[in-house]
């Protein structure tokens, strides 16, 4: 050991050494089962398809000019607009999260302190369930035998033959309803820490209502709000049981079309391309996310 | 149905996740335990009745390993992803065979061990789907028509119509399968008057351009497989769907569809077959083949039939099978035959193309 080292020196490779120990069985994990993987899916969308769907040389951009709409029948907008689609139900979805979120993590604060653990994890718990099995629940319930369509029967919304399910109004509550605990997890840890000092101060400035909650509690929740958005907007995008099951695929979604170019009319490239596409918005959606949150004067304390 | 769905779910998530897993390595077959050979059958869920699998057993001194799957295109993306060294014995429908086969996922089958074949009905002896059965033996066969309530319905037209035309059924929600859009396609096909078995391109693209139509209609209940589907007409989801004659009969058979009832349109029908044949690197060919000549012996050939419900390619077994499954459902007349096709073989650019034309009918 040289003698001119100091004691930060080896402090620092102390530490250095301690962040290998702990972090590196989980990066060795994530490397072997999840990047190596998705790089060999990934390097398939630059290979041609045979005439089953096989990936084979030479390289091509083939798949992309799919992913584009074009297709051995000259171009159409159908991807685009499923594309569309995914973002809009992503969004709706996100949004309704919201909605119910706000509310009801200040309900659970309001809460005695011994008791709030408790209606957490009632919130979530269902997703410990299958979420095939609950998406079922729910075509139960808007299902044409079913109160709630009987009710948009007599209200004239809905012809009397059918049923709420399947349509893309039971897609986007399928969706709210199966990412919501992700919406209410961190918008939670976000709320706990509220400092109430501010809202008094804003009460004592004469603010209410909506200006009050937009003033002082909105800037202090939004890390949490931010990370929700992203842990719902981001697999509610991707999603393949909800828009299969409770849409009936008849407005099909991103999800639905990956999954076909590999099993019912298989062509491997055109799907890993979609995979890639799909991926490469999700990371500029996570950028732009970060962006704009440090824009808000976020402190950065979003969970990503 | 839910069970189906959820299983259909599930394979879906595990041959994707598959693909995400096993570019280099495929997961280990059921390996022999000790001396005893294990022949490895991959077939349609509820199959085969678990009695012959006993049987079986004892005949061949080996142990039978059975693994299920839910569409042709879920079998064929197994095989694709190392299947062919893992199972020895699967069981795809008639139009998939030579595209199997060309794809090299399959291997002609040896008739010299078959001593059984001359069971067959002389029709499943040399079918077009497969010359000569050069690479499958005939398993069992049925018919693809249409299922309706007529509480729902009243005495609609024996036709396509009733999926195609608003007119026909303008108010209840009906479906069409997901599937690999062959039976989706032909009768689209059938019903602008090109026949049930179409194979031209501009007949293609008309009949997707009718499915997108449909898709619109407002009663358009999305794409669900024909199994599934009958469940939800038999709980009152749908009124209508594609329906396979065996389903609708095993549910008369038990009561829980005794109103239903089940046509093959005027425009024609599919009459399909599922059959038996061996991997292209199955470990255990020998035996593969004597469970294949197992399945011809008449008395066994019965026996399938009648824990499956469905008719029996095996004429010999013919005298041995429930009355049931000599009812026109499942026998159907010769006035019903002759409007009866096998969907012809698809196999290289013609099936890249149909997958192109089915593709953009469903997005």
């Amino acid at each position: 050991m040289s003698p001119a080292r100091t004691q930060a020196e080896v402090e620092g490779r102390r530490q250095r050494a301690r962040l290998w120990t702990t972090s590196g069985p989980g990066l060795v994990w994530i490397m072997l089962f999840l990047l190596i993987p998705s790089a060999g899916l990934l390097a398939i969308a630059f290979f041609s398809a045979d005439d089953y769907g096989n990936p084979v040389l030479p390289l091509s951009t083939q798949p992309f000019q799919q992913v584009a709409g074009f297709s051995l029948l000259g171009w159409d907008a159908g991807n685009i607009a499923i594309f569309l689609r995914s973002l809009q139900q992503a969004g709706i979805a996100t949004l309704a999260a919201i909605v119910i979120a706000y509310p009801l993590v200040f309900f659970i604060l309001s809460r005695p302190p011994a008791v709030r653990p408790l209606l957490l994890l009632f919130v979530i718990l269902p997703s410990w369930t299958n979420q095939v099995v609950r998406t079922y629940a729910w075509l139960e319930l808007l299902g044409p035998n079913a109160p709630l369509s009987w009710l948009a029967h007599s209200l004239h919304l809905l012809p009397p033959e059918l049923g709420l399910a399947p349509g893309s109004l039971a897609v986007t509550s399928g969706l709210a309803y199966n990412y919501l605990p992700y919406m209410i997890v961190p918008l939670y840890a976000s709320a706990e820490k509220l400092d109430w000092a501010l809202v008094e101060a804003g009460r004592d400035l004469y603010a209410a209502g909506i200006k009050l909650f937009w003033h002082t509690v909105f800037p202090q929740t939004l890390p949490g709000l931010l990370s929700g958005v992203i842990f719902v907007a981001i697999p509610a995008f991707g999603d393949y049981v909800v828009p299969a099951l409770l849409g009936g695929d008849k407005a099909m979604m991103i999800g639905s079309l990956i999954s076909a170019q590999f099993i019912e009319t298989p062509d491997w490239p055109y799907g890993a391309a979609l995979t890639l596409i799909m991926l490469a918005f999700t990371g500029l959606g996570l950028v732009a996310f970060r962006i704009f949150s440090r824009k808000l004067g976020g402190t950065g304390e979003t969970a990503i | 149905m839910k069970d189906r769905i959820l299983k259909k779910i599930l394979s879906v998530t595990a041959v994707l996740s598959m693909t995400m897993l096993t570019q280099g390595f495929s997961a280990a077959p059921a390996e022999a335990q000790s001396n005893v050979p294990v022949l490895n059958l991959f077939t349609w869920s509820d199959y085969i009745d678990p009695a012959l699998v006993t049987k079986f057993e004892a005949q061949c001194h080996c142990k039978l390993v059975e693994t299920d799957y839910d569409s042709n295109s879920e079998m064929m993306a197994k095989l694709k992803l190392g299947g062919t060294s893992q199972y020895d014995v699967v069981v795809p429908s008639n139009f998939v065979i030579l595209e199997m086969a060309d794809e090299g996922l399959i291997q002609p089958v040896d008739h010299s061990k078959l001593s059984n074949f001359s069971n067959l009905i002389e029709r499943f002896q040399n079918p077009t789907y497969d010359p000569g059965d050069k690479y499958s033996i005939p398993y069992q066969w049925g018919t693809t028509g249409m299922v309706y309530d007529p509480a729902k319905l009243k005495n609609p037209p024996q036709s396509w119509s009733l999926l195609f035309d608003p007119a026909v059924n303008p108010n209840y929600p009906f479906v069409l399968p997901k599937g690999e859009g062959r039976n989706e396609i032909s009768a689209a096909c059938a019903y602008l008057g090109y026949g049930f078995n179409c194979m031209a391109q501009d007949q293609w693209v008309a009949a997707a351009k009718l499915i997108k139509q449909t898709r619109k209609r407002p009663n358009f209940a999305g794409f669900v497989d024909e199994t599934p589907a009958l469940s939800q007409v038999k709980t009152g989801l749908l009124a209508t769907s594609i329906a396979f004659n065996g389903d609708v009969g095993n549910c008369h058979a038990d009561g829980s569809c005794r109103t239903l009832q089940y046509f093959i349109p005027k425009e024609g029908g599919d009459i399909w077959v599922d059959t038996m044949a061996i991997t292209s690197h199955a470990k255990q060919p020998a035996l593969a083949l004597e469970f294949i000549n197992f399945i011809l012996d008449a008395k066994n050939g019965a026996q399938l039939s009648n824990f499956n419900q469905y008719a029996s390619p095996n004429a010999a077994a013919t005298p041995m099978l429930q009355p049931v499954l000599l009812t026109p459902m499942f026998s159907p007349p010769d006035t019903e035959m002759s409007r009866l096709v096998f969907l012809s073989p698809l196999t290289g650019a013609k099936l890249k193309l149909f997958n192109a034309i089915w593709t953009s009918a469903m997005q």
